[in-house]
């Protein structure tokens, strides 16, 4: 697909509904003047400041994980880059079990690149995942050609002495060469640029039932914000896709004048292991409680 | 667990080199056919055609199995559109011009100069590529083979070859392989045996899924005297024709959508469908495409439908002028604009380039019909699961009618578009299970049965 397909709407869409973008880095929030503070020096003010800054990849200052070839998978930028970077590769190395070092895999085996996998956990998602379901994703990997290492951690990253990754090394001392790590230990909230104003943060942006932060409007939404209290079943932070959509659509209300709620009900969430859809509604622990107990059915004829 | 996983830790999990020679092998034998035709179409071939023509058959139909055979064996079932944007000949690339150019211009000399295809002159032989065919056709209804016998048998054996891949590649999933193997039944026995049976018969030719209007020449003169003079098989036909398009088409339309023709019945959808799966991406999906397509669909519509009754006033009264325009003349560049160059030259020929529903999309005016019919007159509707879409594009990017159905999916709002065949790719295609190609009661068609917003979950009682 090419960038097109992935825009949400065509590009006039914006000006046809009269949303200036502007194409910055913001690099402070100015409370008092209720302005923002640009890289390039120039200023914005604002009646409401909506943020939505994202996530950034999980760095665990890894020796090495600043090499070139070294990369998280986030932004389109990140995508750029890979795309730079995987036509001249035969291996890459992905670390961190979860969805986005597993579409990361897809990825590249869909260009014919070998792909190690490793994972901290005894099988793949397996701190989601209940143990039966765990080990069918974890034996559909394998069906794809991927090179799943279980229970193994990374140690470093190696240096081709140019500067380039050549090879990492595991904790088990395992040498594997390769021309791509991906780092796909989960994300954090992007809100470095945050902490120089006075919006209360903690690990994301503090956030109450109306999406609110402890500034008059200002507003935090998405992956950056860090919900106060949040209702049965759900955690304070959830970098998924349809909850930024919804807290999109909550503040929209709000500072239209019809102050609203944030209430997502009941927890689900979707995704996709190569060809295994999954769904999930409510919460499905991974380790077993002892008040419930689990159902698994897997169709006879498949692996 | 049944012990029989594939679990290869190789590099690329290449499958062997005898497999690799195998694959080889094949295309070999597929190009060996096209050599064929080539041959026979520059008068080398002139002497044992049958046996040619058998050979060339058997090389096409062997050699793709052998290819695909290799190619899907080693593959899980499952969506795989891998390298579609990186390929030539899907990505409109050197490959894909050059094929446009071969399709167009066999297109041209089958409407407009198929003497160079070898068509003879009244009382002589046919030479060249038809005469090939001539063994084939002798067989079927004991006459020498026309462009059109040739082009009808090139057209099922391409519906047949791609549509058997189609199934393989969509081998998960029911809906796709019985839809093809629909197809692939009414282009076989339909539009293809039957008539040429009904030929060899002495009876005429006649298509019997083929409805008024993309059959635009049902009500004309010279086809109403056929009808005619018939007897009853003459007037079963009128009578069958005229039953399809007026009361078979709205009910069946009415219940399912206007898939029930485009993606499982009809012909040029058939090849779409299946010869033309590999460039359905490139349908354009901007808006500016939409707005070209519904003037020049509509446009062609309105001209069918005002050329129509005043064909048959013609053939009545015997009066040619209407209004200053001349039946003849417009029935006339009717058939050269939108039967041939249109429907044909552009339709097919322009697959690498435009994607495979240029004619469904733009110039069919059996799918403007259908398509009033299915938007304001049917039950049938894309629903989108609440707002489960994450917007990750697929849908739109696979849909060969260049339905932007992210648009809709990611606003959770059903889908209902008077150009949406059901082909049901989008819904396949879809990582999150989101689309769902539905007939329920007409009522609340607009509604989800799950809408997720701002007001959190709800199940809407129907
Ligand atoms: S919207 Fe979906 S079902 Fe309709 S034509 Fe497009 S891909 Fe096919
Ligand atoms: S393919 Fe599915 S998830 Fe992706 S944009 Fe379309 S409806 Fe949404």
């Amino acid at each position: 697909m090419k960038i097109e397909h992935t825009q949400p709407y065509e590009n006039f869409f914006w000006e046809k509904n009269k949303i200036d973008l502007l194409q910055k880095f913001v690099t402070h929030v100015d409370t008092k003047s209720k302005c923002v503070v640009f890289a390039d020096g120039a200023k914005l003010n604002y009646d409401a400041l909506i943020i939505a800054s994202g996530s950034v990849p999980n760095k665990y200052g890894w020796p090495g994980e600043n090499l070139n070839g070294v990369q998280g998978l986030y932004s389109l930028q990140d995508l750029q880059l890979l795309e730079k970077n995987a036509p001249t590769a035969k291996r890459a190395v992905i670390v961190g079990g979860g969805l986005i070092g597993i579409e990361a895999a897809e990825m590249l085996r869909s260009r014919n690149i070998a792909v190690t996998f490793l994972v901290r956990e005894k099988l793949f998602w397996n701190n989601v995942l209940p143990q039966q379901e765990s080990q069918m994703i974890s034996n559909h990997i394998k069906q794809h050609h991927v090179d799943l290492r279980l229970q193994t951690e990374l140690q470093e990253i190696c240096d081709d002495g140019n500067g380039n990754v050549n090879a990492i090394v595991t904790k088990g001392g395992e040498r594997i060469n390769c021309e791509i790590v991906l780092l796909t230990a989960g994300v954090r909230p992007n809100i470095d640029y945050i902490r120089s104003s006075d919006i209360a943060t903690n690990k994301g942006i503090l956030v109450n039932d109306y999406l609110q932060t402890n500034i008059e409007d200002i507003y935090a939404i998405g992956d950056c914000a860090e919900v106060a209290n949040p209702c049965d079943g759900r955690r304070k932070i959830e970098p998924v896709w349809y909850t930024g959509k919804l807290m999109g659509e909550v503040v929209a209300n709000t500072i239209c004048g019809k102050p609203m709620k944030y209430n997502p009900g009941i927890w689900f969430n979707s995704a996709k292991f190569f060809d295994i859809e999954y769904q999930t509604y409510g919460t499905v622990p991974s380790i077993l409680p002892d008040n419930m107990y689990w159902f698994y059915w897997q169709h006879p004829h498949t692996k | 667990m049944t012990g029989k996983e594939d679990i290869s830790m190789s590099l690329n999990a290449s499958s062997g080199l005898a497999l690799k020679v195998i694959s080889k092998i094949g295309v070999l034998l597929v190009f060996s056919a096209l050599a064929i035709f080539l041959l026979a179409g520059i008068n080398i071939i002139t002497s044992n055609v049958g046996w040619w023509l058998s050979g060339a058959f058997l090389f096409l139909f062997g050699g793709s199995y052998l290819f695909l055979n290799h190619y899907y064996k080693n593959a899980l079932p499952g969506i795989k559109n891998n390298g579609v944007w990186q390929h030539s000949l899907t990505a409109r690339g050197v490959f894909a011009w050059l094929l446009g150019i071969v399709l167009t211009g066999f297109y041209v000399l089958l409407y407009w100069y198929p003497q160079y295809l070898g068509l003879a002159n009244a009382g002589q032989f046919n030479t060249g590529l038809i005469s090939l065919f001539d063994p084939f056709s002798y067989f079927l209804k004991q006459q020498p083979a026309s462009q059109w016998f040739v082009y009808g048998v090139c057209y099922t054996v391409a519906i047949l070859i791609m549509g058997i891949k189609f199934i393989i590649k969509y081998r998960h999933n029911r809906y796709q392989v019985i839809r093809t193997i629909s197809v692939m039944f009414f282009q076989t026995i339909l539009a293809f045996l039957l008539p040429e049976i009904l030929q060899s018969l002495k009876l005429p030719y006649n298509d019997f899924k083929n409805a008024w209007p993309l059959n635009y020449y049902f009500f004309d003169g010279w086809h109403i005297d056929e009808m005619l003079h018939n007897g009853t098989f003459g007037i079963f036909v009128l009578v069958w024709g005229i039953l399809l398009s007026f009361f078979i088409t709205p009910i069946l339309t009415y219940f399912y959508g206007k898939r029930w023709y485009c993606s499982w019945v009809c012909g040029c959808g058939g090849l779409a469908e299946t010869a033309g799966d590999p460039f359905r991406q490139l349908s354009d999906k901007s808006l500016r495409a939409w707005n070209i397509e519904r003037y020049l669909i509509h446009a062609v519509f309105v001209f069918v439908v005002l050329m129509t009754p005043r064909v048959v006033y013609t053939y009545f009264t015997g009066v040619s002028k209407i209004l200053f325009l001349d039946t003849y003349k417009m029935r006339e560049w009717y058939g050269f604009l939108i039967g041939a160059a249109f429907s044909g030259v552009v339709g097919v020929g322009f697959y690498p380039l435009m994607g495979s529903r240029v004619w469904c999309r733009f110039g069919c005016p059996m799918a403007a019909f259908l398509g009033f019919l299915q938007k304001h007159f049917s039950r049938f509707r894309i629903t989108t699961n609440g707002g489960q879409c994450i917007s990750c594009g697929n849908c739109s990017t696979y849909c060969e009618m260049g339905i932007d159905v992210k648009w809709y999916a990611q606003r959770g709002q059903n889908i209902i578009r008077s150009s949406c065949v059901g082909c049901g790719i989008c819904s396949a295609v879809c990582p999150r299970g989101v689309l769902n190609l539905e007939n329920g009661p007409s009522d609340k068609r607009y509604n989800n049965p799950i809408t997720i917003n701002e007001n959190g979950i709800q199940l809407n009682k129907f």
